[in-house]
């Protein structure tokens, strides 16, 4: 398996990947998948910062994290010509 | 009306207390607000919503003169927050920060030794209060300016670190139900009983930027903006002598006249989401699919390896 299953921790990253993204993100993001990850987070041990003027990439999270919000960014936030380049660029880059 | 012990006569004898509420009444601002602004001031209460809780462990002129700074200054940078806490008759407060957010939803305001009993990690500043005894209560104040003050982290690293500033808000009725707990220390404070459930949590308070993203994962839940305090322009010392930092009045004065202020996000979103692999993100979706969504998605990854 290549990937790490959702898990608390990861979970909290997430949010707080969100709660540091601009509207258009936040916005589309469904309750449903928002309640859920806070469920999921409440169980998390870790506290989650973020580093004021650092990338998202540069910051002190999870590679897992990273996957599992950019899997949220291309199911809600991405239209469908952004899907196909963020597609084409994901399997370019295996 | 007096919603105080303390007569304005009695608080007016501090010098920089007059001088504080002679800037705050010079700012522009409407006659409604002017009217508030003058009441929480004055008398400490605004039509039958008192600042003095009745509850604190501690009182005394400095310490209701805190009271009105705080609730003065959430007035002018949160109009409608203040309105809301005054409808609602919320006049008690515990600082605490987002990392606390998840599990205040689903669990409530637990006390240390509840969280510890029931194996839930602290992730809170009340694990920097932890002695050999522990702590067996929930710490409140009547105090907004006190409960703020926890609510912003590391203050030595603020450039470095963000993670927003969430105040819980209850009520007299509330507190009192949940059961009090009787506090010894120099701050003013309000303990109760090991915990606040989830119902007994009248408001969040958060950053504005914040607000709508978390009446989302809140369902139900009353969620007010109280913006960050970074700027505050006043502070009182131990012998209440207020002072006021000119520049920050000045930044502030800006806010009120309407000029915005930017939500800090972080930069390189795009960067990171296009970076991703195909062989990750395939188990991913399909996690998501299981965990987040339930529902049948057609990802595109069928050809991918």
């Amino acid at each position: 398996m290549d990937y790490t299953i959702l898990n608390n921790d990861i979970a909290k990253e997430v949010l707080t990947i969100i709660y540091y993204s601009d509207k258009e993100i936040q916005d589309n993001i469904p309750d449903d998948v928002l309640k859920k990850l806070t469920i999921l987070a409440a169980d998390s041990n870790k506290d989650v910062y973020i580093e004021k003027d650092k990338s998202l990439n540069e910051q002190n999270l999870s590679k897992e994290s990273l996957d599992y919000f950019s899997a949220l960014y291309y199911l809600y936030v991405a239209n469908s010509e952004e899907k196909d380049k963020i597609l084409s660029s994901w399997i370019a880059n295996d | 009306m007096e919603y105080s012990d303390y007569s304005l006569n009695q608080l007016i004898k501090n010098n920089t207390y007059v001088n504080f509420c002679n800037i705050m009444l010079s700012l522009p601002v409407d006659t409604e607000t002017h009217e508030k602004l003058e009441s929480i001031l004055y008398n400490g209460g605004y039509k039958g919503y008192s600042l003095n809780s009745g509850l604190s462990n501690r009182d005394n002129p400095k310490i209701e003169i805190e009271r009105r700074l705080g609730m003065s200054y959430l007035l002018l940078r949160n109009p409608d927050t203040f309105d809301a806490l005054v409808e609602n008759n919320i006049n008690i407060f515990h600082g605490t920060n987002a990392n606390a957010l998840p599990k205040i939803l689903v669990y409530g305001l637990r006390s240390l030794n509840n969280l510890i009993s029931n194996n839930i990690e602290v992730t809170t500043g009340e694990k920097s209060t932890r002695t050999k005894k522990g702590r067996s209560f929930i710490s409140l104040t009547d105090v907004l300016d006190i409960a703020e003050g926890y609510s912003t982290l590391y203050p030595d690293q603020k450039n470095l670190d963000l993670s927003f500033s969430l105040v819980i808000g209850t009520t007299v009725d509330d507190a009192t139900n949940t059961g009090l707990f009787r506090v010894d220390s120099a701050v003013p404070e309000i303990g109760i009983r090991d915990t606040l459930p989830e119902e007994g949590i009248s408001c969040l308070l958060v950053p504005s930027s914040k607000v709508d993203l978390v009446r989302r994962m809140a369902s139900n839940k009353l969620v007010l903006a109280a913006d960050d305090i970074e700027d505050r322009f006043y502070y009182i010392d131990e012998f209440g002598t207020i002072s006021i930092n000119e520049e920050r009045l000045e930044k502030f004065k800006r806010r009120l006249a309407g000029e915005e202020e930017l939500t800090p996000t972080i930069p390189g979103i795009k960067q990171t989401v296009f970076s991703r692999i195909a062989s990750r993100i395939k188990g991913v979706l399909t996690d998501i699919k299981d965990k987040l969504l339930g529902d049948d998605l057609d990802y595109g990854l069928h050809n991918s390896k």
